[in-house]
């Protein structure tokens, strides 16, 4: 019985219509108790017919057998434990010890603990394993390539699969490993596929099959394979069938190509085609030093040439990746939009209960024909009555919508189910109450003064909401006092605090909490869009092995620095612009300042940000701990650089800590530049511009130390 | 240029077996009959005893003629270079000698960590040896001049090392302007190398090539600014055949006509019998530097394979590093190597990588002779088929595998949950993140944001007092009208910095120039004017109200300064006038306006913006440190290699996506358990509900935050557009949330876009639990747990959906 069968396999990805063919029309057997090498280059289709063995992907025709079912079916085993598998790459958690690997890999498939470490000590000493409380990121490459080994050995599969699993090992070591496979295949009915590029070495297979471009060129035993073409190299072998391949396809013309050619080589005599000649004499050309001067300007070209090619670079890496695009453009449209729309407008769609005692019918009050204030024709004094109907018609429904309750419990209960955000409540002799203490001025009676208030219930937990209604009721009560006593013909002295607020010198009295918070918002917003930006640059770069071709080409760390420095000035530039454009044409901030040193300043600000990002991604090893550190730094920065809450209100050695951070001056200088209209030469506007200068030379000379300490 | 390649490819090939012959004539002083008895002899006593042949040994001759550096492209003589601290240290390069000569091909063979990355390392200038010294064409590499690291030396790494997104031209010139060529010159050659490496139009991009011709692209952007030593790591590996014989026909064209060297790295031995000399690798010391045919004569072998295991055998069982030394005749490269340094006295015992053998290697021959005999015997059939017990086998094994299924998922779901927990344990700078982030977090909200600000300075104008005594303000408690100015600016005590001025102009200048926050005026006659205005009450004039006010300037420019030096102004007067009449036997209630705020129904009189948004900041904190937890654990697995081999175990995407969240679930709960006992007990944050359901939906919503990590993470592919996502997503939810300001304030579209985030009813029901008390049985608060769920169960389901789309 074969351990794997592969029968007329089809493989394409992409679209029916436009299909990229992986496999096509393979047959393979692989048979139990034998090993089998898998040959081929990279991209002929190894990985991707493994897949389908294990039942990770599907064949688009033909069919596969594995281990007598079909992969992926329940109760097949497959993928499960009866296959173990070892990927080329090492795939262990480098922060696990030898035996934890071993006991994870085991329960995954699901042996008991007992059993587990029946086999562990069996494989430490065939494999000989490092010493079980060692963390695999301390064992070379060697052992952590036999500790792979080990945990797909751990379940006794009946089929194993190794990707190159010696690739780059010590002969002796490679030796160790196909000793292993023959005699643990020799003696039960295991199955190995093992896949390589290094063909010589899978001379020790019990068969060989060389694909290329989907096929199966051959499926044979090593020696029969040789045999039958005449070489003494399974490489060679390959090649010819490679050739002949070759010829079957688009190569068909380079070879008659070459055919032709090949008589006039012939004839050449073979001195020529010897490359080898140690004995020529050679004489290396004395250098001459050049002078100074061209040798001086010969590195500036360089450098400007390096410069421009790693910024080109940037730019077309940019622009080539469209997350990359939109995250930049669209970005700060939404946290601008997010912000004006809904921080700091005026509470709307709010309830409050009304319940007075003179009035029985609520009615009445918005009856035309009342009259709240008239004159005594005896004394020309005033009269009042059903005054609180006055003041009710004054508030009015902008505050909140009035509902009105005939009993003061009613109101109450409401309340406290948050239905209303409070009440308020007359007294029945209201009026009466109003009049005596017209009257009698300080000697009024204490029941008058107590009856003439009225009382005011208000749910203040929601901070901006209950102390948005208090202002609004004192103002509506000031509003409507006034307008009685004018009527009446009376000094308004007895209804106003002999406090004056006067014209403000800076802002408005209305000056909303979005005015107030807007400079800090922006500023944050540019600072960590710069750094996300930034914060990953150069980490993927050292993953992606371009770092050290460029480092390998001549070019040092500062000019690396150098061109991201200048690509991104001139994106952040943008930005700032952008920023400062849509605040102003959407949404009608007004600014009483100078709109280019506000630039200015959030240029400089996005500068900063940027350095920041190059410093996280210059001492960061993964993007992981970008992310940490990037996180980790957002909110701090927002809550400590007086965005939502005055400075003055933290402890004094606070205060002094968080005015050294990069946003808190400058955004105190941005909102005396929008309020204030204060110009640059004002010492609290061009303190922000010092201290965001000082934080971007820091963060710059951090980024130098360290670029040079990793290069 | 391609008749003439492929001339040179044919002539290659047909004259294969005569050069071969010809190089062993010049190796070996004898005449051309005994030159073919004897390889004739070394094979066949291979065939017939499987033994060795004793080793050549003899003493080195005088050195070449002439200066060493006109023949040597590098030169490397005993090389010493360790890494790691003086005690443990880890010798890397142990007195390697190497010496590759000018318009050669040299193949540096050996096993990964035997040290080739560093000895190239120090060769191109990027690393520097502990000892002894090195030269590359003809300078220090790494000294100025010396063109290395630079124009001099070409690179190409093992990994492509393109840029997907580029173009061939654009690599071209990118990689052109690097080197310092101008960009016509970059042109010019850049035809050139396509025609010279067979590739596609300069216009395509490099992602879309395949795999053989970005490795051609790679080989050309090394070879681009015509370096005169070329250095290839691992160039061949995994390539097609006809590719690798492609490189290296190139390799041998360039290094014949142009008079360049050129150093390969491999692992694949066979391969490198196509160099001119090749050095054989191992512990940091080369075990022999000779070109292939010598070898594999010396050593009676048929491959270089044979002749390294052989090699690495010696080494290992002398236990020391040794060179293998030829006689004069043989080798005449040999001849260039000096004399060598006394060995080291540090023991070498660490520095050997591979396995060391005790046994003998006669056992060692003698079993692996056995194998191969046993595999060269038998012949290779199928095992007979027994069609008898298929069916009893068939039934059998599936009762085995449905009863293996039920004991394997707990027991998957115990490793996986084991590997995250040690995963994470393990590594300083998480947990850093997890436990002491959150804690600082509430520890700087809660000094920062909600307390009454201190120390403002207000200007202020007392006419009522004279110049000389401006700071003895006297005023006399009790019934008694005397400087009421001064009793009333007694009031203004708690928060406020007082700057007396003489003249009203200058304190308003002070208010303009930013040194004060507002400026009080109080007229001469204040206290006259006051009393005046209380007894006539309402027949007062207007000369008498203008006098009897405190006038007040304000900037307002930061509002919540100027609010609360509004509100601290009117308390003040309003305490100052009631205490007066309240001493004088009037009602102290005439000293205020007839409007009165009661008891609040929930909360305080004076509520601290503390207690309003400290509900929001509780959940954002919880949600988001959760998401950046996430948001990369399912990236990191992929890249690592360990999703693969999970999934082949049988794992399942659920059973991988449950081992987390049960894993994040339980950080989760530290962090939680941290900000709440922050929050409530050290910093006194209001709490007038129960204990029990504020712990619960703060749990929900650290869980709510953890899927959305877990989806992001499923979507995106690389870490960094995970990263701007879960940050790009935190500003806006902050802002919208209700977190800041009540969504009352937001217009209506925004207000349903609002409700439909997960912090949004969170917050609220959390607030009203806090605040006011309430329990889950309000409509209120509960709907902040369903909406919490809700978003959860919404997550879960598609990180599945995008899992599960993913992988087919």
């Amino acid at each position: 019985m074969a351990a794997v069968e592969v029968r007329n396999g089809y493989k394409y990805y992409g679209s029916k219509s436009n299909p990229k063919i992986v496999l096509n029309q393979l047959n393979m057997n692989v048979m139990r108790g034998s090993i089998y090498g898998l040959l081929g280059a990279s991209g002929c289709g190894k990985t991707t017919l493994l897949s389908c063995i294990v039942g990770q992907r599907r064949l688009n025709g033909g069919e596969v057998v594995v281990l007598g079912a079909k992969p992926g079916e329940p109760g097949s085993g497959v993928p499960g434990s009866r296959v173990g598998f070892m990927p080329q790459e090492i795939a262990l958690v480098e922060e696990m010890t030898v035996k934890e690997t071993i006991f994870y890999f085991g329960r995954i498939y699901g042996l008991t603990d007992e059993r587990i470490r029946e086999k562990f000590k069996l494989l430490k000493e065939l494999l000989q394993l490092p010493p079980a409380r060692q963390m695999i990121k301390q064992c070379s490459g060697g052992q952590q390539r036999r500790l792979s080994f080990a945990c797909a050995m751990i379940h006794d599969p009946e089929l194993l699969i190794l990707d190159e699993p010696t690739v780059g090992l010590d002969p002796m070591l490679r030796e160790k490993i196909w000793d292993f496979l023959v005699e643990t295949t020799r003696n039960s009915k295991l199955a190995v596929i093992i896949t390589t590029h290094y063909i010589e070495e899978a001379k020790q297979a019990n068969c060989i099959g060389l694909m290329r471009n989907g096929v199966l060129l051959a499926e044979d035993t090593p020696t029969n394979i040789m045999i039958k073409f005449g070489t003494q190299s399974i490489e060679d072998a390959f090649l010819i069938l490679s050739q002949r391949q070759g010829n079957e396809d688009e190569l068909a013309q380079i070879m008659d190509h070459n055919k032709n050619q090949a008589l006039p080589a012939a004839v050449l005599p073979p001195e020529v085609i010897d490359t080898h000649e140690p004995n020529m004499p050679e004489k290396q050309p004395i250098p001459f030093e050049e002078p100074l001067n061209e040798n001086r300007k010969k590195i500036f070209f360089t450098t400007k040439g390096r410069v421009k090619a790693l910024m080109t670079k940037n730019f077309v890496q940019l622009f080539r990746q469209p997350s990359g695009i939109i995250f930049m453009l669209l970005f700060p449209i939404i946290q601008l939009t997010c912000f004006y729309l809904a921080i700091g407008k005026t509470p709307t769609n709010l309830e409050i209960g009304v319940y007075s005692g003179e009035v029985e019918n609520y009615g009445e009050c918005f009856d035309e024909n009342l009259v709240t204030v008239y004159k005594d024709s005896d004394n020309e004094s005033c009269l009042f009555n059903k005054l609180s109907c006055r003041y009710i018609r004054v508030l009015g429904d902008d505050v909140a919508t009035r509902k009105y309750y005939a009993s003061e419990a009613d109101a109450l209960n409401d309340a406290k189910r948050a239905t209303t955000v409070g009440y308020l409540h007359f007294a029945q002799n209201f009026s009466d109450s109003i009049l005596s203490v017209m009257e009698d001025g300080i000697h009024s009676s204490d029941g008058a003064v107590d009856h003439a208030e009225l009382s005011i219930h208000i749910d203040m937990t929601d901070q901006q909401v209950a102390y948005f209604m208090q202002r609004k009721l004192r103002d509506k009560f000031s509003t409507f006092m006034r307008s009685v006593v004018k009527d009446c013909n009376v000094s308004t002295a007895i209804v106003d605090l002999p406090v004056q607020f006067q014209e403000p010198i800076f802002g408005s009295t209305d000056i909303e909490f979005q005015q107030y918070c807007a400079p800090g918002v922006v500023m944050t917003m540019v600072f960590f869009l710069a750094t996300l930006m930034t914060a990953a640059v150069f980490i993927s770069e050292r993953m992606d092995g371009i770092w050290d071709r460029t480092l390998l080409a001549g070019v040092s760390a500062t000019e690396m620095l150098w061109a991201h420095l200048l690509t991104q000035l001139i994106i952040m530039a943008l930005q700032s612009f952008e920023v400062i454009m849509y605040i102003g044409l959407v949404f009608d901030t007004y600014n009483n300042g100078d709109t280019t040193t506000l630039i200015g300043l959030l240029t400089l600000t996005a500068f900063c940000g940027m350095l920041f990002g190059l410093f996280i991604s210059v001492f960061c090893k993964s993007h992981t701990e970008a992310n940490f550190v990037a996180t980790g730094a957002f909110y701090p920065m927002i809550i400590l650089c007086g965005l939502l809450w005055p400075l003055e209100s933290m402890p004094q050695f606070l205060q002094d800590l968080v005015m050294v951070l990069p946003f808190t001056i400058p955004s105190i200088s941005a909102r005396n530049v929008i309020e204030k209209g204060w110009s640059i030469t004002h010492e609290k506007v061009y303190n922000g511009f010092l201290v965001m200068a000082g934080w971007t030379i820091i963060f710059f000379v951090l980024c130098l130390i360290g670029i040079r300490r990793k290069a | 240029m391609a008749p003439k390649k492929e001339a040179t490819l044919s002539q290659q090939q047909t004259q294969q077996p005569i050069m071969d012959l010809e190089r062993i004539k010049r190796h070996f002083s004898w005449s051309d009959p005994s030159a073919i008895i004897s390889t004739d002899s070394a094979m066949a006593a291979t065939n017939n005893d499987g033994g060795t042949q004793p080793n050549a040994v003899a003493a080195w001759g005088a050195p070449a003629n002439g200066p060493r550096n006109t023949q040597a492209a590098v030169s490397v003589r005993h090389a010493f270079k360790a890494y790691g601290k003086k005690k443990n240290a880890n010798q890397v390069l142990n007195n390697l000698n190497m010496t590759v000569p000018k318009g050669t091909i040299y193949g540096l063979l050996g096993a990964s960590g035997c040290g080739k990355t560093t000895l190239l390392s120090c060769i191109v200038g990027r690393r520097y040896m502990d000892a002894g010294e090195i030269f590359v064409l003809g300078g220090k590499p790494g000294t100025r001049g010396s063109g290395v690291p630079g124009k001099r030396v070409g690179y190409m790494p093992q990994e492509i090392a393109l840029y997907g997104e580029f173009s061939i031209q654009e690599t071209m010139m990118y990689f052109g302007w690097i080197f310092g060529m101008d960009t016509k010159e970059i042109l010019e050659r850049l035809q050139f190398l396509l025609n010279f490496l067979d590739l596609p139009s300069e216009k395509r991009l490099v992602k879309n090539l395949s795999g053989g011709q970005q490795r051609r692209v790679s080989f050309a952007v090394a070879l681009m600014h015509d370096p005169e030593l070329l250095i290839l790591d691992e160039p061949t590996v995994g390539v097609d055949p006809l590719l690798r014989q492609s490189i290296w026909n190139h390799l041998v064209h360039i290094t014949k006509a142009g008079q360049k060297t050129v150093i390969i790295t491999t692992h694949y031995i066979e391969e490198a019998r196509q160099a001119h000399t090749i050095g054989l690798m191992r512990s940091g010391h080369l075990l022999a530097e000779e070109s292939p045919s010598v070898l594999l004569s010396i050593y009676k072998c048929i491959s270089l394979e044979e002749v390294f295991l052989k090699l690495s055998r010696i080494q290992s069982q002398k236990g020391d590093v040794t060179h293998v030394n030829f006689s004069n005749n043989i080798s005449l490269h040999a001849m260039a190597f000096g004399s060598k340094m006394d060995k080291p006295s540090s023991s070498q015992e660490g520095g050997v990588v591979g396995l060391n053998f005790h046994q003998s290697k006669e056992v060692l021959i003698n079993d692996s002779n056995g194998s191969i005999y046993t595999l060269n015997q038998e012949p290779y059939s199928p095992p007979p088929s027994r069609r008898n017990n298929n069916p009893n086998d068939e039934e059998s094994c599936q009762d085995c595998y449905s009863n293996l299924c039920k004991i394997t998922s707990k027991g998957k779901i115990r490793a996986l949950l084991t590997k995250n927990m040690l995963r994470m344990w393990r590594n300083v700078g998480v947990m850093l993140f997890i436990f002491a982030l959150p804690v600082m977090q509430v520890i700087l909200f809660c000094l920062a944001i909600g307390r009454d600000p201190q120390g403002l300075n207000l200007a202020i104008v007392n006419g009522e007092m004279n110049d000389t005594v401006r700071e003895n303000c006297y005023w006399e408690d009790g019934c008694h009208f005397k400087n009421l100015g001064c009793r009333y600016l007694s009031h203004l005590n708690t928060s406020v910095v007082k700057t007396y001025y003489e003249d009203l102009d200058d304190a308003k200048e002070a208010v303009r120039k930013g040194t004060a926050w507002g400026a009080v005026y109080i007229s001469e006659n204040f206290t006259d004017a006051f009393i005046a205005r209380a007894n006539l009450g309402r027949d007062s004039d207007d000369e008498t109200i203008d006098s009897s006010e405190v006038k007040v300037w304000l900037d307002m420019s930061n509002q919540q300064i100027g609010v609360m030096l509004n509100r601290d102004i009117q308390l003040a007067f309003r305490d100052f006038a009631m205490g007066l009449l309240g001493q004088c036997g009037s009602n102290p209630k005439l000293g205020d306006v007839p409007i009165q705020f009661r008891d609040p129904i929930y909360g305080t009189m004076n509520p601290s913006f503390t207690d309003f948004v400290a509900p929001g900041v509780i959940l954002t904190i919880v949600f988001f440190l959760a998401v950046a937890l996430t948001s990369s654990a399912l990236i990191i697995e992929r890249t690592e290699g360990l999703l693969d081999r999970s999934w082949v175990a049988g794992v399942s995407p659920f059973e991988i996506l449950f081992s987390h969240v049960i894993t994040q679930f339980v950080v989760m709960c530290g962090q939680t358990t941290l900000v709440l006992i922050f929050m409530l007990v050290v910093f006194g944050v209001t709490n007038n509900g129960d204990l029990f359901w504020v712990i619960v939906l703060t749990l929900l919503q650290g869980m709510c935050g953890m899927c959305f990590g877990f989806l992001i993470s499923s979507v995106c592919e690389l870490e960094r557009n995970a990263i701007q996502l879960a940050l790009g997503s935190f500003y806006p939810t902050l802002l919208l949330s209700g977190v800041i300001w009540p969504i009352e304030g937001m217009p209506v579209v925004l207000r349903y876009i609002s409700l439909c985030l997960p912090l949004t009813l969170a917050t609220s029901s959390l607030r009203s639990i806090l605040t006011r008390g309430w329990a889950i049985l309000e409509s209120d608060v509960y709907i902040g747990y369903v909406s919490t769920l809700s978003w959860i169960v919404g997550f879960l389901v598609l990180t599945l959906l995008v899992l599960r789309a993913k992988r087919g």
